[in-house]
């Protein structure tokens, strides 16, 4: 997941009437649509948790030299959490602002 | 310099003063050592500094989201920090009259490592402070890093 998969749904899919058809219809185009945007987000964050989840298993294992490493890559996940939310809250916003509108 | 590579730096640095610790620690452990598996007196160990290059986003530091944050670290020039544990090599060792020492030599004089406690001390106050100051990196670049998901809010 990246803020382009996200700019580049916003550039390839412009909501005129020919192409509106086309973003539901293709919701599976790679990674262009709005959903499979929001998946690639939750995906990413998983991942992000598994990895600080490995290092605590290390470390509770006694594998991990180093406790700060441990502790970093938990904070580190912490982050990406927080900067997935960001992307998700502005993602549904933008959902819910086209799902208000008056046909 | 991306907010990741502060982070790894400041790891790095941590990594570098638990090390200068950890030699402050074995040399006030053996201050009074005279066996050691190499023969004769401990000979105090020495912590040195080096550059190092960033660590490529290895196990502790990638997640995808990342990937917008880190820049590429192949090839970019050292900023991190690395220690070496060496042996130091001036050390000729403190001899005390002592002859019923079972490492006395002939003469009655037992060979003691020039572990001075006081300076080990000090080079211990100054890796905990050192550590300190590298954790304060971290927090602050994490402050910053939060600062900047706030964008926009107020």
């Amino acid at each position: 997941m990246s803020i382009n998969a996200v700019n580049s749904f916003a550039v390839q899919t412009p909501l005129t009437p020919d192409r509106m058809g086309d973003a539901a219809a293709g919701a599976n185009k790679s990674g262009s649509s709005f959903g499979s945007a929001v998946r690639d987000a939750v995906e990413s964050l998983e991942r992000s948790q598994k990895g600080a989840e490995t290092e605590i298993a290390r470390a509770v294992a006694g594998e991990s030299p180093d406790l700060h490493r441990t502790i970093i890559s938990l904070q580190t996940a912490d982050l990406s959490f927080q900067l997935g939310l960001q992307v998700r809250n502005k993602l549904i916003g933008a959902y819910e602002e086209i799902m208000r509108m008056q046909v | 310099m991306s907010l990741s590579a502060i982070f790894q730096i400041a790891s790095q640095g941590m990594t570098a003063q638990r090390q200068r610790l950890e030699a402050a620690t074995s040399n006030l452990a053996n201050a009074n050592t005279t066996r050691t598996a190499e023969g004769g007196p401990y000979r105090r160990r020495d912590v040195v500094l080096e550059t190092m290059p960033l660590e490529t986003p290895g196990s502790s530091f990638n997640s995808p989201f990342e990937s917008l944050l880190v820049e590429s670290a192949a090839g970019s020039p050292g900023r991190g920090v690395s220690a070496t544990t060496v042996v130091a090599e001036e050390a000729q060792g403190i001899k005390r009259f002592d002859p019923g020492h079972p490492d006395a030599d002939a003469e009655g004089y037992v060979t003691l490592p020039d572990v001075d406690p006081l300076e080990e001390t000090v080079n211990m106050l100054s890796a905990a402070r050192a550590f300190e100051a590298n954790v304060t990196a971290f927090n602050t670049a994490k402050e910053m890093a939060r600062a900047s998901l706030k964008l926009g809010e107020a």
